[in-house]
């Protein structure tokens, strides 16, 4: 069942009406487990499809038990060891495909983001005061929570436990009228802006794909920016509207999920990027692997001059295993490198500016407009550089590159970091215009114009729906 | 101990990390007000903060800390 489809919006929205039929909070927590065992029941085409997963999840919880009871580090170490090696058995990463597999096709959706979750908790496990087992009803829920289940938003245990706490609250209209709006603005960012952003992207990277040697060299570069460019459009609003679709109906069963994007396109630095892009992904990595990483070798390299280079060698191990990490093929280690070399090329940067200005001249550096719009021109066009891997297979980014030549590279970087970089004044510009023409609106705002309001984005939606045919699929389920 | 005298340390090791005497650190002080505090000095500075109180910190008390209240709240509970 794809999240952003009306399959799904009907069937969250039954399992929400039937959630509110009784104030009960057993009565509630168990609609849930039933919504979420249907959800994982639409992918199955027969029953054993699902007992990978069910193992995977009675595994997590022996080991986080393990862990718990123990509480030492080779508990630890053999919980998070073997966790991993059974993901990556079940995942079929594409270089160990000599290994025996399972004689039957079975169920990978969400076992990414089920890993996260196992992980966080054999982590604190060894930390966190625990007296009692977690409850295996809360478990599973937890882990298998529809609305989070397939591509996030990661919510920590701790928060998904208050969540269970207030699950006999009655909803307000506020909050009902909150959550459609958010729903309907989702619908409008994956059915209308990334189902446009897609159908340019298919339409540009037929030809950035074919290679066409008859095309000079120029054009090419022109075509590949742009279809780059495309891609980025469609996988940031197909994903950030995936995550108001899933946050928005959080709203309508008592669940205050994290959100996942803050203005990504903002950001000044490849480092604030993902600070703001996948936020729940990158809280995880930073806590479980770049700051256990960081911990070790402050530890074992105590001069407080090596820590920014430390943090080099950690931010490329941090970046390249969550790069690796999107994917089971080739193309995803070069996306890994790309991400590490990106965030240690950024840190160094930062380091050796602040060496050659000092602490007070980086600081106003650091504040001038045109530094800071080329800086933000420069992480989009990185970033949209490195997530060509995600569009093309091994052999057509070696065709890619080939074809592009360095210069073609080179030059495909300049275009977009000016094209973004202009684009990021005028995006500028236009809010601060449409905060000023909101500020003016909102005097007006009442029952019946706010309710036009979203009927004529539904209008929207149905009337760019069927120009397309079809809404572009999830494009982070394949991650 | 006493959340003032908390304070009074955590002063001393702030000045040390972000290498500013200056600074006069409150509840609500965050990264945005201390320049210089990132994740790398962060880093640094929990593990002053473990040496200094003679505590240990896990690894999602020290991602989930958003303010100095919070660190001189977590210091108190292990202390």
């Amino acid at each position: 069942m794809d999240v952003a489809s009306i399959t799904f919006v009907l069937f969250a929205l039954a399992a929400a009406l039937i959630f509110h039929a009784v104030a009960n909070p057993l009565y509630r927590k168990t609609v849930l487990t039933l919504a979420n065992l249907a959800f994982i029941a639409s992918y199955l085409a027969e029953v054993r499809q699902v007992l990978p997963l069910a193992f995977f999840l009675l595994f997590g919880y022996g080991m986080i038990e393990l862990v718990r009871q123990r509480r030492s580090g080779w508990a630890l170490t053999l919980g998070l060891v073997f966790t991993l090696a059974l993901y990556i058995f079940l995942k079929r990463f594409s270089f160990l495909s000599d290994l025996p597999t399972l004689p039957f096709s079975y169920l990978i959706i969400g076992l990414s983001y089920i890993l996260f979750r196992i992980v966080h908790l054999i982590v604190d496990a060894r930390s966190e005061p625990w007296d009692k087992p977690i409850e295996p009803w809360s478990y599973l829920n937890y882990t298998c929570n529809f609305l989070t289940m397939v591509s996030g938003p990661i919510q920590r245990y701790e928060d998904f436990r208050k969540g269970e706490q207030s699950l006999g609250q009655a909803l307000n209209a506020d909050t009902v009228y909150r959550s459609f709006s958010r729903i309907i603005v989702g619908f409008v960012k994956v059915s209308v802006i990334s189902a446009t952003a897609n159908y340019l992207f298919q339409d540009l990277s037929a030809h950035v794909i074919a290679g066409s040697d008859t095309m000079p060299l120029v054009k090419f570069t022109v075509y590949y920016g742009a279809a780059a460019a495309a891609y980025t459009g469609y996988l940031y609003f197909n994903f950030s509207g995936y995550m108001d679709i899933v946050i928005a109906f959080g709203g309508l069963f008592n669940q205050q999920l994290p959100e996942n994007f803050n203005k990504p396109f903002a950001a000044r630095s490849f480092l604030e990027f993902w600070n703001r892009w996948h936020m729940t992904l990158s809280d995880w990595f930073k806590i479980y692997l770049f700051t256990p990483l960081m911990r070790l070798l402050a530890t074992n390299f105590q001069s407080p001059a090596l820590l920014p280079y430390l943090g080099v060698i950690a931010f490329f191990i941090t970046f390249l295993v969550m790069g690796v990490w999107h994917g089971t093929t080739l193309v995803f280690v070069i996306y890994g490198l790309l991400m590490g070399a990106g965030a240690s090329v950024n840190k160094m940067w930062q380091v050796k500016l602040g060496q050659v200005l000092g602490k007070k001249r980086h600081q106003a550096f650091n504040k001038q407009s045109v530094y800071i719009y080329v800086c933000r021109g420069l992480t989009f066009a990185y970033f949209t550089v490195a997530v060509t891997c995600l569009w093309v297979d091994m052999v057509q980014l070696e065709n890619l590159f080939a074809r592009l030549g360095a210069i073609g590279l080179a030059a495909a970087m300049l275009g977009l970091t000016v094209v973004a970089a202009f684009g990021a004044v005028a995006w500028d510009i236009g809010a601060a215009i449409c905060a000023r023409v909101k500020g003016v609106a909102i005097r007006f705002e009442n029952v019946v114009t706010r309710n036009l309001w979203l009927a004529s984005l539904i209008v929207l939606i149905a009337a760019v729906s069927s120009f397309y045919h079809k809404a572009p699929d999830f494009v982070y389920r394949a991650f | 101990m006493q959340e003032g005298q908390i304070y009074e340390r955590l002063n001393v090791i702030f000045g040390d990390v972000f290498d500013d005497d200056s600074l006069a650190l409150k509840a609500e002080t965050t990264a945005d007000d201390v320049d210089g505090w990132d994740s790398l000095s962060h880093i640094r500075l929990v593990l002053s903060v473990e040496k200094a109180f003679s505590v240990k910190f896990s690894a999602a008390e020290v991602g989930k800390l958003k303010n100095v209240g919070e660190l001189v709240g977590l210091i108190q509970s292990k202390i």
